[in-house]
């Protein structure tokens, strides 16, 4: 049978070109697995019709769609690499007397024989993990589940589908290359001297500056809103300025060092320098887009770790009690009474108690700071965030209520807290309005989400009562409530504790809403730090795995361009470094500067990303802020834990990478 | 005193499971003399190939001894050959074993680099010698830029560069085209008569011919040896014919 023949044929070329193709199975059983565990876990998700996780749908629908494009990245890169590997090989062929349908033929089996590897052990390792991996999204969602095996039929169709299509691409790719080239090119390859590459000042110089820009952008932006302004510009800007460095600055600087006759004409840096030319040439863009990659994963995964870890953080301060209510204060509802009595009897009705509770009016607003130290309404949107004020107004019964000082406060006088212990002046000013401060008191203990959104300034003023409450918000709705900002209210917020059965609080909490519209007329939020908790989990959880997941499939892309790369360059250097030999370098020195020559193409994305992240580590803490997680020390800890792990990840695959490099150019 | 005495030198090849044996050099012994130019010649599987391997220090003997300049290859410690060989031996190669990410002056200077040398000591020591190899005007230039004989010429300038005892060169003709080749080997004896010390290993009668002295190997033993003395090329090349033929009919002739 002649296509059992070219069966073979295909056989012994994938056994042949183990060094190549081992890599390239394996990395495509891996894609092939994360695809069908992806796909596994959706319709999970909606078999077990658990209300939660309509959020997490949407975004594992998106992370899909990424995956297949990482996928076909990843095997066309790698496609493309060994089919330029295999051009003597085939050329090879030619020359034997094949034609270019034996070839086809030839090519069509290989391509099978990958593809069918690729997908069922991809499928099986899929199936094998699919359901530790649904255990482990479903408890990072905290959601309780019971494990059962099951291989979801339209998961393994819809891989079928999806990759068969991939392979058919690649297939018919790997035909048309073969049918275009002629044998004397597939035996010639690729074997020719290369120009040295020019300098290219402009690009260089222009990378220099647009990091210095990006930099100082992201690093300059003061407050919540202007750090979300800039911060798009500074990424695009450092991009830019990261594949200029990569392309131009790197041949810039080297041809810089090498005319430093002093340091180049070094043993040690003799070899490198010439040759690190060369391969920042070929490898410049690859580098800078891993730089930029990496720098992606270490941010996503930090920032979604740390908000998930920070998750009991954020609960707290929002919720000193379990339970919280709060309503808008009008002719109904003066202090808070209807809304405490609503709740009371709410509990009478099912059966619980209420405890601990405490309750407060409040109004906020923004002002902006003048030169003369007065204030003038804002509706925050002003740029300068360090001129900008949160303020939070209070009445003095509800303080001394919750904290039990006194302040005998009389008309036009106020008591202030200022975050920041910034000095308070005597007479506190806000447009019209003045206060004499009597005197300054302790934080006040009360939360609201603008109080994270501009990190700088806050002030709590306690007034005397409930009017002058009013105559602020009347003085600010006069002037913004037809405007885009709206009309402001003073709320009550009433924090509570409930004591019974974890049943009976079940149904307290799922009836309450009902039945506190009853009596209370304005009723806003209604929640408990439980309900909170599990929205802030299936958000947060589903972010971290994702992140997780893509960054998963950005390293098998990342470490097989990498694995490549340097094979390519092993048979290129083969030669030089035996010419070296030949000319008196040791093994030794041979061996140190290849270790040198590696190390720098390999660390060199790392360090940038490293630096990339320390430089949009002060903008991202502020949108962290705006993301309501306050603890810094667990956004800074998850930061380098995350880059550490990555480059622990990195300097493995540079090991095994380095080893097969060694083997060829030795 | 010889500069270079080799003394019953042996190798035996033997396969992986040591079943097969194969003699390259059964029991060759030659001196050479300061100022020298020696070629080498044998028909291909005659062991001049490992002959010159074992001079270079590229691999070690089975048995026997090279002493260079008085001092026994064997007495050199293994992580010292490298160096030794860096301030002692300059080599030219058939396929000129250029770096092609060097330009032409730094791959001149290479050697020297590695020994560590100054810069201003090593420009002051490349320009006489790329005058006198007529590539002074080329030393910009990266190996792909230039042709086969000046890429010889530059390898030449590399393996001088250093000053070496001996420069030892395998077929440094083989990849020129007749002109370059002819330039080549006059250029060899120029350098020659300034008082450097060469051995080449070539197969060509032509080659041969530039040399003071031709040693003939076959089946391991140095086979006959020829000096120039007096005779003129033409003379020279037709006494090597002469005993090329009698070599391949298998005649005796007295070693």
């Amino acid at each position: 049978m002649r296509n059992s023949l070219y069966f073979k044929l295909a056989r012994s070329n994938l056994k042949k070109n183990r060094q190549i193709y081992f890599p390239y199975t394996l990395a495509n059983i891996l894609i092939v697995s994360m695809y069908y565990i992806l796909k596994s876990i959706r319709s999970m998700m909606l078999k077990y019709e658990t209300t939660q996780g309509s959020n997490s749908d949407m975004i594992l629908n998106f992370c899909t769609i990424v995956a297949v494009i990482m996928a076909c990245i990843i095997l066309f890169y790698v496609n493309s690499f060994v089919i330029r590997q295999r051009k003597k090989e085939i050329g090879l062929y030619c020359v034997l007397g094949m034609e270019k349908r034996h070839l086809s033929t030839m090519m069509f089996w290989e391509v099978l024989i990958t593809a069918l590897r690729g997908l069922v052990g991809g499928m099986i390792a899929g199936a094998l993990l699919s359901q530790l991996v649904f255990l482990i999204f479903l408890s990072m969602l905290r959601i309780p589940s019971d494990l059962r095996f099951e291989i979801p039929i339209d998961a393994v169709g819809s891989t079928c589908r999806t990759f068969g299509i991939l392979y058919l691409i690649v297939l018919i790719y790997n035909i048309l290359s073969v049918v275009r080239t002629n044998p004397i090119e597939f035996l010639q390859g690729a074997k020719e001297g290369e120009k040295e590459p020019k300098v290219r000042k402009l690009p260089a110089i222009l990378g220099v500056v647009l990091l210095a820009a990006g930099y100082t952008f992201a690093i300059g932006a003061q407050g919540v809103y202007e750090t979300l302004k800039i911060f798009l510009p500074a990424v695009v800007l450092v991009i830019a300025a990261t594949y200029l460095l990569f392309l131009a600055g790197s041949i810039a600087f080297l041809k810089w060092m090498k005319k430093q006759e002093r340091l180049y004409y070094r043993p040690r840096n003799f070899i490198t320098i010439s040759g690190m030319i060369y391969r920042m040439k070929q490898n410049a863009a690859g580098l800078a887009t891993i730089c930029i990659l990496s720098t992606a994963v270490i941010v996503s995964i930090s920032t979604s770790f740390s908000l998930y870890l920070g998750e009991e953080d954020i609960l707290e301060k929002r919720f000193p009690r379990d339970y919280m209510s709060s309503c808008i204060l009008d002719g109904q509802e003066s202090n808070g009474t209807v809304l405490q009595e609503a709740v009371q009897k709410h509990a009478d009705r099912t059966g619980v108690k209420v405890t601990e509770g405490f309750g407060y009016k409040q109004l906020w607003m923004a002002g902006f700071q003048e030169a003369n130290g007065t204030f003038t309404l804002s509706d925050g949107e002003q740029a300068d965030a360090s001129k900008l004020y949160v303020f939070a107004f209070l009445t003095q019964d509800d303080y001394s209520k919750n904290t039990g000082e006194k302040l005998d406060l009389a008309k036009g006088e106020a008591a202030v807290y200022e975050k920041n212990k910034n000095q308070v002046s005597e007479t506190l000013t806000l447009d019209q309005l003045s206060w004499n401060v009597r005197t300054t008191v302790d934080d006040p203990g009360i939360w609201n989400e603008a109080l994270y959104l501009s990190d700088a300034n806050f002030m709590a003023v306690i007034l005397p009562d409930l009017k002058s409450m009013e105559t602020v918000l009347n003085a600010y709705n006069e002037r913004y409530a037809d405007t885009r900002a709206g009309s402001r209210e003073i709320t009550y917020e009433y924090y509570y504790n409930i004591e019974g059965t974890d049943a009976e609080k079940d149904t307290f909490f799922k009836t309450l809403r009902e039945n506190l519209v009853e009596d209370v007329e304005r009723l806003m939020t209604v929640d408990n730090i439980d309900q909170a908790r599990a929205h802030y989990y299936e958000q947060y959880g589903t972010f971290l795995f994702i992140g997780i997941f893509l960054s998963i499939l950005f390293l098998i892309a990342a470490s097989l361009i990498i694995y490549y790369k340097q094979i390519t360059e092993g048979f290129d250097d083969r030669e030089r470094y035996q010419i070296m030999k030949k000319v008196g370098m040791t093994n030794d020195e041979i061996r140190s500067t290849i270790r040198r020559q590696i190390l720098q193409v390999f660390f060199l994305p790392l360090l940038m990303a490293a630096m990339h992240t320390a430089a949009a580590f002060p903008a991202l803490v502020d949108i962290m802020r705006a993301l309501n997680l306050i603890n810094q020390t667990i956004f800074a800890q998850c930061t380098i834990a995350v880059t550490l792990t990555f480059a622990a990840i990195y300097f493995i695959i540079y090991t095994i990478t380095s080893h097969t490099y060694y083997r060829i150019v030795r | 005193m010889a500069l270079l005495e080799v003394r019953h030198l042996k190798k035996t090849y033997t396969n992986r499971f040591g079943t097969n044996q194969v003699q390259a050099l059964r029991d060759v012994s030659f001196t050479i003399e300061e100022g020298e130019f020696t070629a080498v010649m044998g028909e291909s599987g005659s062991g001049k190939t490992t002959l010159l391997n074992l001079l270079a220090s590229f691999d070690r003997p089975t048995g026997g001894e090279i002493i260079l300049n008085g001092l026994s290859f064997q007495n050199i410690r293994e992580k010292d050959l490298a160096s030794y060989r860096r301030k002692n031996l300059g080599f030219v190669f058939q396929d000129f074993n250029l770096l092609d990410t060097l330009s032409v002056k730094d791959n001149i200077f290479l050697p020297l680099v590695l020994a560590g040398a100054k810069p201003e000591e090593m420009k002051k020591r490349v320009m006489p010698l790329a005058k006198v190899l007529r590539i002074d005007d080329l030393m910009e230039k990266f190996p792909y830029e230039i042709s086969g004989g000046q890429k010889q010429r530059t390898a030449i300038a590399r393996a001088l560069i250093t000053e070496p005892r001996l420069v030892l060169a395998d077929e440094p003709t083989g990849a020129l085209d007749s002109r370059a080749s002819n330039e080549l080997l006059n250029m060899f004896e120029q350098i020659n008569r300034a008082g450097q010390t060469i051995l080449m290993v070539t197969h060509s009668t032509k080659a041969a011919s530039h040399a003071g002295r031709v040693l003939f190997i076959k089946d391991g033993i140095v086979y006959h040896q020829i000096y120039r003395g007096d005779k003129s090329r033409e003379e020279m090349f037709k006494s090597i014919s002469e005993t090329l033929t009698v070599m391949a009919s298998g005649g005796k002739t007295h070693a």
